[in-house]
C-alpha cells in the first residue's frame, strides 16, 4: 500500500543548526488508513516528529512529505488532538468542535449540522452548549477529538491525548477511540509514553530514543481489528511485547543515565 | 445585611465625631445627608458642574482608551512594539502626573485640550499595561491549536488573541476610569476652577463644609455607579469564566 507520511533523513534542532538536536536522522513512512503509535522516553523528540509532520515544526533538515507533498507551514491535511486539551474556554462545546470547519470556511449551517454529529459521536450529546469549565477532563478531551474528527482530514495526530486524564476514562477513551477509527478509517499518528497504550492502539509501534532522539525500532502489532482492549490485555503475545518493550526502554535509560 | 449594619456604624461614628469636633468645618452626617438632598434635588446646583467636569472626562477617557488598547495588544503580541514602548510605560507608570498639569496648562492654554490632555495622561498607561499583561497571558496553545486548524493572522486576533484578552482589557478599563476621574477632578482643583473643581473651590471658601462634603460625594457616587455598570458588561462579556 502507498504511503501518505513519508520522512526522510529528518532531522532537528531546536535553537536552529547549531542548536540542541532534538531529531537525527528520522526515516519513516507511514501508510493510509494505519495506526501508528510514537513510543520513548521523555526527551526522545517524539512530539517534534509529530509537530514536524502538522506543519507546527519545520525540520533543519530532511523532508517530510504528506500525499508526495512537501510540508510547509500548519498542514490541512492533518487534525491535532492536544494533550492539555487546548479549547477556548469562551466558546461553547458546540462553538469550539466548529472552530476548524469555520476556519476552513464551511457554512454556518453545515458546520452546526456536523459539529452536533461529531459531539454525539464522542458521546457528548446535550452538553453542546456548555462551556468546557463545565466539563471533567475526559469530556474536555472528547470535546478535542471531536472537533478534530469533524473536518475529516486524511490524517489525525494526537499528542499524548489521553495522559492527563485518570486511568480508568483513560481507557473508556482508548476504546472509544479505537471503536471509532474502526467505523471512519484514517491515518493516526498517536505520541504516547505508555507502553500498554502504544501496543493496544497501534498497528505498529515506532520506538524512540532519546539525546538526540531517533528511531530504534520498528514492532508490527498485529493483533486482530477491531480490537476489545481487554481481550488483547490478557493475550500472552501482549504481556511478551510489553516486558520486551520495559526492558528496551530500561536499556535505554540505563544507556543515557550512564 | 452586613453592609447595611456597616453603614449604620459608619455613619454613627461620623456623627458622634463631627458633633464632638464642633467645627464649622467638618459636618455631621446628618447635615451633610441633607445638603446631598438638596444640592440633588432641590437646588439641582450639582447637575451643571458634573456635566461641565465630565465633557472632558468622557472625551479623555474616550481618546485614551481608542488608542491604549490597541497599543497593549501590538506590545503583546510584537516584540519590537514591546521594546519600543516598554520604557516610556515604565516611565509613566512611575511618574506622578500632578506636577505635569502646570506644565500642560502653560503649554496648551486654558480651554477643553489641556483638560482632555491631561485626563488621557492619566489614565493611558495604565489601560495599555493591563491590556498588554493579560494579552500575553493568553494561552500559547490556543494560538497553536488555531494555526494547526488553518487560522490566519486575522483569525489568530479576533478568534484567539482578543476574546482571551478580554478579562484583563476590563481590569484596563476600570483602573483606568478610576486614573481618569483623578485627573478630571485634579485638574479643576490645580488650575482651571470649572465645574466640579470650582464648586468644590467655592464652597470650602465660603465654609460650606456640607455642601463641600456632599459635592465630593456625587463624584464618589458617579465613579462607582460607572464601575458598576462597566463590571456588569464586562459579566455579561465573559459568562465563560
Amino acid at each position: 500500500m502507498s504511503s501518505i507520511i513519508d520522512i526522510k533523513g529528518m532531522s532537528h534542532a531546536y535553537g536552529g543548526a547549531g542548536g540542541t538536536l532534538a531529531l537525527s536522522d528520522v526515516n519513516l513512512e507511514i501508510r493510509k488508513n494505519e495506526f501508528v503509535t510514537l513510543l520513548g522516553p521523555s526527551g526522545c523528540g517524539k512530539t517534534t516528529l509529530m509537530r514536524a509532520i502538522g506543519g507546527l515544526v519545520t525540520p533543519t533538515s530532511g523532508s517530510v512529505l504528506v500525499n508526495g507533498k512537501q510540508v510547509r507551514g500548519p498542514n490541512l491535511d492533518c487534525a491535532i488532538v492536544f494533550q492539555n486539551f487546548a479549547l477556548m474556554p469562551w466558546a461553547s462545546v458546540l462553538q469550539n468542535v466548529a472552530f476548524g470547519l469555520e476556519m476552513r470556511g464551511v457554512g454556518k449551517a453545515e458546520r452546526m449540522e456536523k459539529a452536533r454529529e461529531a459531539i454525539a459521536l464522542v458521546g457528548l450529546r446535550g452538553f453542546e452548549d456548555k462551556y468546557p469549565k463545565q466539563l471533567s477532563g475526559g469530556m474536555q478531551q472528547r470535546v478535542g477529538l471531536a472537533r478534530a474528527l469533524v473536518v475529516s482530514t486524511p490524517i489525525m495526530l494526537m499528542d499524548e491525548p489521553f495522559g492527563a486524564l485518570d486511568q480508568q476514562t483513560r481507557r473508556y477513551m482508548q476504546e472509544e477511540l479505537l471503536n471509532i477509527w474502526q467505523q471512519d478509517q484514517r491515518s493516526v499518528v498517536f505520541v504516547t509514553h505508555d507502553m500498554e497504550e502504544a501496543i493496544l492502539l497501534a498497528d505498529r509501534v515506532v520506538l524512540m530514543s532519546n539525546r538526540p532522539g531517533r528511531i530504534e525500532e520498528v514492532l508490527d502489532i498485529n493483533f486482530e481489528r477491531p480490537r476489545n482492549p481487554e481481550e488483547v490485555e490478557r493475550m500472552p503475545e501482549f504481556i511478551e511485547l510489553k516486558e520486551y518493550l520495559w526492558n528496551r526502554l530500561r536499556q535505554m535509560h540505563e544507556m543515557s543515565a550512564a | 445585611m452586613a453592609r447595611l449594619v456597616a453603614f449604620i456604624i459608619f455613619a454613627g461614628l461620623w456623627e458622634w465625631g463631627a458633633t464632638s469636633a464642633n467645627s464649622i468645618l467638618i459636618p455631621t452626617f446628618t447635615e451633610t445627608a441633607k445638603a446631598l438632598f438638596e444640592t440633588m434635588f432641590v437646588t439641582g446646583d450639582v447637575w451643571p458642574a458634573l456635566w461641565i467636569s465630565n465633557i472632558p472626562m468622557l472625551i479623555g477617557y474616550g481618546i485614551s482608551v481608542a488608542v491604549s488598547v490597541p497599543l497593549g495588544l501590538a506590545m503583546a503580541r510584537w516584540t519590537v512594539a514591546d521594546r519600543m514602548l516598554n520604557p516610556i510605560t515604565a516611565l509613566m507608570l512611575a511618574l506622578p502626573i500632578a506636577p505635569l498639569v502646570p506644565v500642560v496648562l502653560v503649554a496648551l492654554g486654558m480651554g477643553m485640550t489641556p483638560k482632555v490632555v491631561i485626563i488621557i495622561l492619566f489614565s493611558w498607561v495604565f489601560i495599555t499595561t493591563n491590556v498588554r499583561a493579560g494579552t500575553r497571558q493568553v494561552d500559547r496553545h490556543l494560538v497553536e491549536m488555531a494555526r494547526s486548524f488553518g487560522a490566519s493572522e486575522r483569525e489568530v486576533w479576533f478568534r484567539i488573541l482578543i476574546p482571551g484578552a478580554i478579562p484583563a482589557v476590563f481590569a484596563g478599563l476600570r483602573i483606568g476610569l478610576g486614573r481618569a476621574f483623578a485627573g478630571m477632578v485634579i485638574v479643576e482643583l490645580i488650575m482651571l476652577p470649572v465645574g466640579i473643581g470650582a464648586q468644590l473651590m467655592d464652597y470650602r471658601g465660603d465654609f460650606k463644609a456640607d455642601l463641600l462634603y456632599a459635592t465630593t460625594i456625587v463624584v464618589v457616587m458617579e465613579a462607582v455607579l460607572l464601575a458598576i455598570a462597566m463590571q456588569a458588561f464586562e459579566r455579561h462579556l465573559i459568562r465563560w469564566k
